[in-house]
């Protein structure tokens, strides 16, 4: 999100307690929230980096499994490694170009493209998604995991020695469930696979690591916001799993009108408390 | 495919007749008029439709707007020459006003009835523009399209949907009121069926102030703030009008370059983002409109003295939309911006946002440079640009023999 934004507006990022949302949230907002420096969090970005870095060598393995299958001509077998391999990333917490143009690469849709679908640029999971669910293409699958493979291996490689900034970690907090909201809940990024529920899922443990992660600065200025968000976070687990039918995920557009309003209000209510993470975390400095 | 060619011409002269019986000579054709803008009167007076240029550019903005875009149906050009006279003939009555004619017990009233017996002007604009499809092989137009008249490409933070793109003509309607405008879109309708059809439609309102000052949008900020000072003839031939010498067709002089851009709000996401990042994202207090570090909505940043962004961020909205420097002083746009709000989505949130909307002389020049500065800004991540289009507004009608197009066809 506001990265960018952070590059020349530094320390923009700070507790308003005027601003406190109203209602039921307000309570978990802080009084007195901490500055922190970039070097007292070097202990968390470490952390982050280290979370990141394994998921990333894990995300390689299972495209790689991806490819298998599908050179196998086994299509079952590649939906199902693509469900898994796509959930992994959503584990990341990739939200928000949090990688860039290679995040793009790995997980754009063709929405943003001059041509769609059909543009050149529309490349990842997506791409595959297409190729295995709608369009029935081994061929074209087996092309496009390629370039997944390569986009996911030059991301893993580069990843250990990007600098990361510390505001990186408040902001992400809040926004990977955003992202969730916009993109998966409005089934906007659903190319046939009908799996965004899942990728939900994965987007809330992606947050709840980053929450556990951020919980020694938080705490002390916040003393309830982890445990509030934690069952704001179940509740959505919760209504996440009381999409699937007969064990298997449905598309947004699919699901019964009450389920889906369980989802969208359990995201919703956890989003009001996570945007108080990056008020609450007032980082100093840029990067490490 | 067939037109209902005689019910088409037939309703195309009704109504035209009596209502320019009764009110020719009410407009001043070289006159630009600044109308008051009144959110809660209950009508508003007429804005003169003839002129050099079309109203609804100059015309400061009533509180109701939709935007229609529409694909000719119309199969030859003397049936699109037609479709332009009788929007003409439409339009000059609308935004007149007027007791319908009476068309006796044999025939549906020719009025819907919504406005009352006596139809109320209420600032009514009816502005009409074509786009580059109009100039396809259909019409044999090809040799007079306006030469910087484009297709809309996606820039990179776009998300752009082929159901709220396109559009052969688009029909901007500007009223006091929004019972005004559906009565003037039914009117404009009805009066063209088989000629045209609406492609896509996005109705927008402008906020009262609040308290004063400007307008505000869904994201709680002063908008249209910087606009230039069109009222200037001088400044509008350098940055609003089409005028001789730019290698145009001679009948586009007068015209002007409209782009619309509906633009997406995610306001959920926006209302859980401090106000320190709103603020910095813009460039403004959100409560006076000022820019930061200033005081009054009405002052000008000093960007050779903040170079280094400490008041206004160097990427803020604001900023880089228009960086005042005497590189992109040429750049700069009209804008006549309006919220729109569209109900919810599948996921429960609120669809609602803006209908970028803006006139300028360049396409490429203006609004292609402003947006290429505004590429990756933060703002990006709280909106998404999803439909829209470039048009060309005609030249005005300069008298009661003239008509929208005329130029173009004629030419």
């Amino acid at each position: 999100m506001a990265t960018t934004l952070l590059t020349t507006a530094v320390l923009v990022v700070g507790p308003d307690a005027s601003s406190a949302p109203a209602g039921s949230h307000a309570t978990t907002a802080a009084t007195d929230p901490t500055p922190v420096s970039s070097l007292q969090m070097a202990p968390e970005i470490a952390s982050y980096r280290g979370y990141v870095t394994q998921k990333l060598g894990l995300e390689a393995s299972e495209v790689q499994l991806l490819a298998t299958a599908i050179a196998a001509g086994q299509v079952g077998a590649a939906r199902a490694a693509w469900l898994t391999a796509h959930l992994t990333w959503h584990r990341i917490g990739g939200a928000y170009d949090a990688f860039g143009d290679l995040g793009l690469a790995i997980d754009g849709t063709a929405l943003r493209l001059q041509d769609g679908i059909l543009s050149p640029q529309f490349t990842g999971f997506h791409k595959v998604e297409l190729d295995l669910w709608q369009n029935g293409d081994l061929a074209a699958a087996a092309t496009d995991t390629a370039t997944l493979l390569s986009d996911v291996d030059e991301l893993a490689g580069k990843f250990p020695h990007e600098s990361i900034s510390a505001a990186e970690l408040p902001l992400r907090t809040h926004d990977i469930l955003e992202d969730a909201l916009r993109d998966e809940l409005s089934g906007d990024d659903d190319y046939g696979s009908g799996t965004d529920m899942a990728a939900v899922e994965a987007d809330v443990d992606g947050t709840r690591e980053l929450l556990s992660l951020l919980a020694p600065v938080l705490n002390p200025g916040a003393p309830h916001l982890e445990a509030t968000a934690t069952n704001e976070l179940n509740k959505l687990d919760a209504a996440l799993a009381a999409t699937r039918t007969n064990g298997q995920w449905v598309a947004v557009t699919q699901v019964p009108l009450a389920q889906r309003e369980q989802v969208d209000g359990d995201i919703g209510a956890a989003l009001e408390t996570l945007d108080l993470v990056p008020e609450l975390v007032q980082v100093k400095g840029l990067t490490t | 495919m067939t037109i209902d060619r005689r019910r088409f011409l037939l309703r195309s002269g009704l109504g035209a007749v009596g209502a320019f019986a009764a009110l020719s000579g009410s407009g001043d054709a070289d006159a630009d008029v600044t109308l008051p803008v009144s959110g809660n009167d209950a009508t508003l007076g007429p804005v003169p439709f003839e002129g050099r240029h079309q109203a609804g550019i100059l015309t400061a903005l009533p509180p109701a707007a939709a935007f229609l875009a529409l694909d000719v149906i119309a199969e030859d050009r003397s049936t699109l020459t037609d479709l332009f006279r009788t929007v003409t003939a439409r339009a000059r009555y609308l935004t007149a006003g007027g007791v319908p004619p009476d068309l006796g017990t044999a025939s549906p009233p020719s009025d819907s009835g919504t406005l009352g017996a006596d139809v109320p002007a209420d600032a009514l604009t009816v502005t009409l523009g074509v786009s580059s499809s109009l100039f396809d092989d259909r019409f044999a137009l090809a040799t007079r399209r306006p030469i910087r008249l484009t297709t809309m490409r996606a820039f990179p933070n776009d998300g752009l949907n082929p159901d709220w793109l396109g559009g052969d003509l688009m029909l901007q309607l500007c009223a006091g009121s929004t019972d005004t405008v559906l009565h003037a879109l039914r009117d404009i309708t009805r009066h063209t069926r088989g000629a045209m059809q609406v492609r896509w439609r996005m109705d927008g309102f402008i906020s009262p102030p609040r308290p004063t000052g400007l307008p505000r949008n869904h994201l709680g900020f002063m908008d249209g703030i910087a606009n230039p000072d069109v009222t200037n003839p001088k400044i509008a031939d350098q940055l609003l009008w089409v005028v001789k010498g730019h290698g145009e067709p001679a009948w586009a002089v007068g015209g002007s370059y409209h782009v619309i851009r509906l633009i997406r709000m995610f306001t959920e996401f926006w209302d859980r983002v401090s106000l320190h990042v709103q603020q910095a994202t813009i460039g403004r207090y959100r409560a006076s409109g000022a820019p930061l570090g200033m005081t009054s909505y009405t002052d000008i940043p000093d960007y050779a003295k903040d170079r280094h962004g400490y008041d206004v961020p160097l990427t803020a909205h604001m900023r880089l939309a228009n960086p005042r420097t005497a590189i992109t002083e040429p750049s700069r746009i009209l804008r006549r911006g309006y919220n729109y709000d569209l109900g919810v989505d599948v996921n429960g949130t609120l669809n609602m946002g803006l209908v970028f909307n803006c006139f300028q002389q360049d396409l490429l020049r203006q609004f292609e440079a402003t947006q290429t500065r505004l590429v990756d800004e933060p703002l990006a991540d709280y909106i998404r640009p999803f439909g829209g289009g470039y048009f060309f507004a005609l030249p005005g009608v300069r008298n009661s023999e003239d008509w929208l197009g005329r130029g173009l066809m004629q030419a």
